[in-house]
């Protein structure tokens, strides 16, 4: 049995389930489609291309508006089965005038939409510090528990444990009791951040 | 003698899944090899672990 190839498929499958691809956040009339492209990432058995194509369809039929679009492009683009960093930049930066052109009452939603994309390719490159700074970006513009674990996450890749620690500990005791309970389901499960757990949690 | 020595410690620790150099002697004699952990100030990524990072839309 060639067991590197065995390795190698269990690292994929580890990794899939790794790269988190929420669309709770998002404006309620581009959810369902967004919903059905987060499964599909998710999906080993489905090609990018076919994504792809389901992506550019939904848009061409206006389930989708172009903010949104060029965010369902760039959220596979960085996903772990294609890892086209320059093609998930640029897409980032092309959706950043999108919302700014789009404006709305979601315009703040969307360019923290923006800031977490750079965030995550920069964390994914392994630039904790730049990413750290896009992701607080993001969390100032949409106070979400998405946005606080992504901040989280970083403030522990760069070793500061004690800053996270007491970060959580202070968001607990002073943020709306739901955003705190999705937080904590976050940390609990999500081994990056298992420096953080205590046992009251 | 004493290398006889050293080497069952270090066969002893090896088999019990220990580190031969929590053994004080022969971290004494082996000074250069047992160089204290020093922790890491950042936790790097694998090169093949992407991290439980999340991109909402």
């Amino acid at each position: 049995m060639d067991y590197r190839s065995v390795l190698e498929r269990i690292i994929e499958q580890v990794d899939s389930v790794a790269y988190l691809t929420p669309s709770a956040q998002v404006d309620p009339r581009h959810r369902s489609v967004l919903t059905e492209v987060g499964a599909m990432i998710q999906d080993s058995t489905i090609t990018p291309d076919h994504i792809r194509t389901h992506i550019q369809r939904s848009y061409d039929k206006g389930r989708l508006d172009r903010v949104h679009y060029l965010s369902a492009l760039h959220v596979l683009a960085a996903s772990p089965r294609v890892q086209d960093w320059a093609e998930a930049a640029r897409l980032a930066g092309e959706q950043e005038l999108a919302a700014l052109d789009h404006g709305g009452p979601f315009q703040q939603t969307n360019l923290a939409a923006v800031d977490r994309h750079r965030g995550v390719v920069a964390y994914l490159r392994g630039h904790y510090d730049n990413a750290l700074d896009h992701f607080s970006r993001a969390l100032e513009r949409q106070r979400s528990a998405e946005n606080l674990g992504n901040v989280l996450c970083s403030l522990v890749r760069l070793g500061e444990i004690d800053e996270a620690r007491s970060l959580l500990a202070q968001i607990r005791a002073t943020l709306p009791q739901a955003l705190v309970t999705d937080l904590t389901a976050m940390v609990n499960q999500d081994p990056d951040l298992a420096l953080l757990r205590t046992e009251d949690a | 003698m004493n290398a006889l020595f050293f080497f069952f410690v270090w066969v002893l620790a090896s088999i019990s899944g220990g580190d031969p150099c929590d053994n004080p002697q022969f971290a004494d004699a082996h000074a250069d090899e047992c160089v204290e952990d020093v922790a890491p100030t950042a936790i790097p990524k694998s090169d093949t672990s992407l991290g439980d990072i999340s991109n909402g839309f």
